[in-house]
């Protein structure tokens, strides 16, 4: 009885990951495709992967994404440390509005979020573009970098950084090396988080993005009314295997740590 | 003084927050509510009653409240039994089973919807194996099911996670204190961890709800014909004959879905609260 419904949960668990897997395994499987069938695999070759090579509009949109990604990351990691620290500062009513209006872009519709911010760019002539962008992945990066650099601040020991401050040091040397490496973990786990949602981000890019500086996700979504080819698929699978070995490293190095 | 460097310090992140999220979302009311003409401004509340009186906006809301509904509580029969699972797996095969349910996640949106949708395309391997079984043409593209499972494919890690985190956070001497006192696996379940996990549960649901009840490019993928309010919104400013860059009709539409969002959120929140509270009580 207690072996059956230990083989009935490995089967559910199994058919889980078929269910989120299938479709992922297909897409890699077909970027082999030596012909341009979705469906139908034809034979092994890396054609796609050349075609991935040559297509200028695409590295130069996967180029744009890596740069919004990088720029928006960093402004919006200065930006919420910033805003962590004037909110562990702040009175209880100062605090909890600045807390509300903080995490309107994260609870509100990711939609919603991106024609408020077109709206602001029409309306301010703000024309739509890598600056347009850029305003648009740090508003709602901002709130995520604040969110995981906060908990950090209010676990703060405020008696080491006064230590520091009687033993003679400067409150910015005190602040570089006391403060600073206790909040460090918050600040780079805000900073990651950011750039990935930078990344995968689609619908606040749809409506804020020019047509002469295109997203990698914009752009693809452009070829979707007609066939994405198969190039796409070939790239995403490199991209893909780059996450999933980034994860496998930080995964099997974890427990080394640990030993330590 | 101090109080002084303390206003001091919050000033800018308030002009941020100003300037980025509160003005934003004004412009959406301001350009439902506002029609600027070459002549000069006006106020018009046109756009804003007929989001609530036209049939077609109607439809659109209430078709894309009945997605969300049936998505999110498929992904709860689904996911939380698995979350279940999960939880009680030895601590490496759970770390490692975690990772591979948020893999997928790392994959970009639209390219995982995209390779959905070539399996239950005409030639795809699930309307094969379909009209196979004799599901007369087996074609899932184009119903409403294949917008169910594309929304159930992209949100379920959503409802997953946090279901699983509350599981893992449950003190287990309130679980084996219940099984001293006599409960059996059911009565163990329903009286105490069921009742923990329902913010985790909560907080599922709202990621689920709201990213499905908003989405347009689902339903833009998997069945053109089902208009839903994110997909109407998207082709007044977007895609449409007509479409415009401070579109009146679809400002209002965005307005209407904000206050739906928020307000389906306050729901969930007191249903989490209310829960709270009775479990206090018992």
């Amino acid at each position: 009885m207690k072996k059956l419904t230990a083989i009935l949960k490995e089967c559910y668990l199994a058919l889980i990951l078929l269910f989120l897997y299938a479709p992922i395994g297909l897409m890699i499987a077909m970027s082999f495709n030596s012909g341009t069938s979705r469906a139908r695999f034809e034979g092994f070759s890396f054609s796609h992967y050349k075609e991935m090579l040559a297509d200028e509009m695409m590295l130069n949109a996967l180029k744009n994404t890596l740069i919004i990604a990088l720029f928006a990351s960093v402004v919006a990691t200065i930006i919420g440390t910033y805003a962590a620290f004037a909110i562990g500062k702040m009175g209880p009513w100062m605090k909890s509005s600045a807390i509300k209006i903080l995490n309107i872009p994260m609870l509100n519709a990711e939609i919603v979020t991106g024609i408020s911010l077109m709206l602001f760019f029409v309306f301010a002539s703000v024309p739509l573009g890598f600056f347009s962008l850029l305003i648009a992945h740090t508003m709602f990066n901002v709130p995520y970098v604040t969110m995981s650099v906060l908990p950090k601040i209010r676990q703060l020991n405020k008696s080491t950084y006064e230590a520091a401050l009687d033993l003679g040091a400067s409150p910015l040397l005190a602040f570089r090396k006391i403060v600073l490496p206790e909040i460090m973990p918050g600040i780079l786990s805000g900073a990651l988080l950011a750039f990935t949602l930078s990344l995968d981000d689609f619908i606040i890019s749809y409506f804020t993005s020019g047509s002469d500086f295109m997203t990698l996700s914009v752009y693809i979504n452009s070829m979707t009314k007609k066939s994405i080819p198969l190039s796409v698929n070939a790239l995403s699978t490199i991209m893909f295997t780059v996450v999933f070995v980034l994860l496998l490293v930080v995964n099997l190095r974890k427990p080394a740590k640990e030993k330590e | 003084m101090k109080k002084i460097t303390k206003i001091l310090l919050g000033i800018p992140l308030y002009i941020w927050l100003i300037l980025f999220t509160v003005v934003p979302l004004l412009m959406i009311f301001f350009y439902a509510v506002f029609e600027i003409t070459p002549e000069g401004i006006h106020f018009t509340t046109v756009h804003l009653t007929d989001v609530l009186t036209n049939v077609d906006y109607i439809n659109a809301t209430l078709r894309s409240i009945h997605y969300a509904v049936i998505s999110t509580v498929v992904c709860l029969l689904i996911g939380y039994p698995l979350a279940y699972i999960l939880a009680k797996l030895p601590e490496r095969r759970r770390n490692f089973m975690s990772v591979l349910l948020l893999l997928p996640m790392w994959m970009n949106f639209l390219i995982r919807t995209y390779a959905l949708m070539s399996l239950i395309d005409e030639d795809g391997v699930i309307t094969k194996i379909f009209s196979a079984m004799g599901f007369g043409s087996g074609m899932l593209k184009g119903t409403d099911a294949a917008i169910i499972i594309g929304m159930v494919y992209n949100f379920l890690p959503f409802l997953i996670l946090p279901i699983y985190t509350s599981m893992m956070k449950i003190d287990h001497r309130l679980v084996e204190a219940a099984q001293d006192l006599g409960g059996n696996a059911f009565v163990v379940f329903r009286k105490v961890i069921f009742p923990l996990t329902v913010p985790g549960m909560v907080s599922g649901i709202t990621m689920v709800f709201v990213p499905c009840v908003t989405s347009f490019i689902i339903p833009q993928l998997l069945n053109n014909n089902a208009w839903t309010i994110g997909k109407l919104i998207e082709y007044k400013f977007v895609s449409g004959a007509d479409a415009e860059a401070v579109s009146p009709d679809g400002s209002a539409l965005s307005f209407f879905l904000m206050i739906l969002v928020f307000l389906c959120m306050s729901v969930f929140n007191k249903i989490d609260q209310g829960d709270e509270e009775g479990g206090a009580l018992l």
